[in-house]
């Protein structure tokens, strides 16, 4: 008979992994990276509508966290400090090949165009209509409805107005639904 | 809040809480920690590249270039402190101005005088070849050599009569032959000579 192998995997909170990381300790490093790795993929990939160039943010934006993780001031969580700098490097890539195309503000008087989301959603549909959206609306979007950064951030994110960003936002969110009333 | 163009907000909400989460690529912690070994890696390569000792005498040779430089940074200005300047000219001129009106009131009887200096230019006078004093400085000439003779005194005799005679067959040339052009140049040439013998010796005299 095997004798019982038990293994204790110690729990580290996020005051233990900063300063691991803070320590460039390796195992801390790695248990951050896990932590947050799929989320971060996930968005990368929603950011860029590419698997190959999210896997490049993922990278690129872990190893800036490391060197940078002692301008980390905690005036948020750990987790939201690594998401913006995942979100930015997503971006730059992206800017690289594409060129944002953002369209002018609109009034503040939706009352004429109202979009309905109705009773239920496909998530598999709605998944797909959100990677066929244009990058400026697809961008504005994630960042907006799926992280729940706000109007201003956004706008400072992306170096755009509040307004257009709340612009993109609404045709946006008017195209998602054109998409998935097409889709049924 | 929702928005005030949108119905059924709570609907969109749910679905996208649903989305699909995406698994990170296996090899991505791979390539940061490979990363991160080699920036390690080469940082240490960095810190232990070999450095090299400055040559002796190095700081010495600073030293003495400053040295040099300061010094000819005085020779070529001058420091002129405008402010002690002024201060030496503010003593000075009441003074100066002082001493003016003293000696103007103490000495009212005080009259101008004037005294005139003759310089003999011996150039002019052989230029004139006014023979009567070139003959007249021979003649001074002689009696110091009389009282001192010196190699140097001696030679310039000689050579002021050589050019004399010279100058005698010259004109004499020139009076048979005429005045060509050439005896000319040479009678001037000996004349400048003559010149500047006659300038040597008057320095003795």
């Amino acid at each position: 008979m095997g004798a019982l192998k038990i293994t204790f995997k110690k729990q580290m909170s996020e005051a233990d992994l900063l300063e691991g990381c803070l320590n460039s300790d390796r195992m801390a490093q790695k248990r951050l990276f896990d932590q947050y790795k799929d989320a971060m993929f996930t968005l990368a990939y929603r950011i860029t509508n590419d698997f190959n160039v999210a896997e490049d943010v993922l990278q690129e934006g872990f190893l800036s966290v490391f060197k940078n993780i002692a301008q980390f001031r905690k005036d948020s969580t750990l987790g939201a400090w690594i998401k913006t700098i995942i979100v930015r490097r997503a971006l730059r890539l992206k800017k690289k090949n594409q060129k944002y195309q953002f369209s002018e503000e609109l009034s503040d008087n939706y009352d004429d165009k109202m979009i309905d989301w109705g009773t239920s959603l496909d998530t598999e549909y709605l998944e797909t209509a959100i990677q066929s959206l244009s990058t400026g609306y697809r961008t504005v979007f994630i960042l907006i409805e799926i992280e729940g950064y706000s109007h201003r951030e956004v706008a400072e994110m992306l170096g755009i107005s509040e307004g257009t960003s709340k612009s993109q936002l609404y045709h946006s969110k008017k195209k998602l639904r054109s998409i998935l009333k097409n889709q049924f | 809040m929702n928005p005030k163009y949108e119905l059924n907000r709570n609907t969109l909400k749910k679905a996208l809480m649903q989305l699909p989460n995406y698994e990170a690529p296996t090899q991505v912690w791979d390539r940061i920690e490979t990363t991160i070994d080699n920036n390690k890696n080469f940082k240490n390569t960095l810190s232990g590249i070999q450095t090299y000792r400055a040559p002796e005498g190095a700081w010495e040779e600073i030293v003495s270039k400053i040295d040099s430089d300061e010094e000819n940074e005085i020779i070529a200005k001058p420091k002129i402190r405008p402010l002690a300047l002024m201060k030496y000219a503010a003593v000075m001129i009441p003074l100066f101005l002082l001493s003016i009106g003293l000696w103007k009131y103490l000495d009212k009887d005080y009259e101008m005088s004037y005294d005139v200096a003759y310089i003999e230019d011996v150039q002019s006078l052989v230029n004139l070849e006014d023979q009567q004093l070139v003959g007249h400085l021979k003649l001074l000439y002689q009696k110091q050599m009389g009282i001192n003779t010196t190699p140097y005194k001696q030679l310039l005799w000689t050579n002021l009569n050589d050019i004399e005679k010279a100058k005698s067959e010259l004109k004499r040339q020139i009076g048979s032959f005429g005045e060509e052009e050439n005896l000319l140049i040479m009678l001037r040439r000996l004349e400048n000579e003559e010149s500047e013998v006659l300038q040597k010796m008057k320095q003795f005299i």
